[in-house]
């Protein structure tokens, strides 16, 4: 669980909402006391659903257009020395 | 749980070499996989390369990022907060074991790290360095 003070809630908001977004739950104090949590919502039963086509939906966004190599293999490879 | 490296996962919404393999076990899988911040930042800072080299366009980056919010909204990525304490200790661990021994790339300990702090058991990457890293912790690899 993360920490934020009263005072980061009012002035930073957005600092703690994205930690909620990113499924952390956030101990809000003042004073030193934990006055309230905020939480993601519980984990609701997921209904049945269709995965996405996800072939078709490559080929709708980029056609027949393949990109050399893995951009994210490439990345780290910079790091190399 | 199955972790994917973010590799893997950019080859679900860009179409990289390997996406191919990829998507074709995506459309046979039956789970969701965790998607941390670390997964986020690679992610997004991998596409936005590709813009930056002209493979793509601004627009098609929004498309990209934005489907990946919808497959996170659907559950076919989960939110996953990293626990770091323990992430960073198996990373350690292991580069105490190997370090000397093995090539290994901090960022490919931190991913296994990861994936041994949330208990996986299976390590979905296109990086064949990472890939033998994971092997070497004792994750299963390969798809």
């Amino acid at each position: 669980m993360k920490n934020a003070t009263v005072r980061q809630v009012r002035h930073d908001f957005g600092s703690v909402i994205a930690m909620v977004e990113e499924g952390e739950s956030v101990a809000v104090s003042k004073r030193g006391r934990v006055i309230a949590v905020i939480s993601p919502p519980p984990v609701e039963k997921k209904r049945a659903r269709k995965r996405p086509d996800f072939a078709r939906r490559l080929k709708r966004m980029y056609g027949e257009t393949v990109f050399p190599g893995n951009i994210i293999v490439e990345d780290r490879k910079s790091l190399e020395r | 749980m199955i972790y994917a490296d973010t590799s893997f996962l950019v080859a679900i919404y860009l179409p990289e070499e390997g996406s191919k393999r990829v998507v074709k076990w995506m459309e046979s899988a039956r789970v969701s996989l965790p998607f941390t911040p670390l997964h986020r930042h690679e992610f997004r800072t991998g596409a936005r390369q590709r813009v930056f080299r002209r493979e793509m366009t601004a627009e098609k980056l929004k498309e990209a990022f934005a489907e990946m919010e919808l497959d996170l909204d659907q559950d076919i990525l989960r939110h996953q907060p990293i626990p770091w304490t323990d992430a960073f200790r198996e990373a350690e661990r292991f580069s105490i074991s190997r370090g000397t021994e093995l090539a290994l790339r901090s960022l490919d300990l931190l991913h296994v790290g990861i994936a041994l702090a949330l208990k996986a058991e299976h390590f979905l990457t296109l990086d064949s360095r990472q890939e033998a890293v994971a092997q070497e912790a004792g994750l299963k690899v390969g798809f």
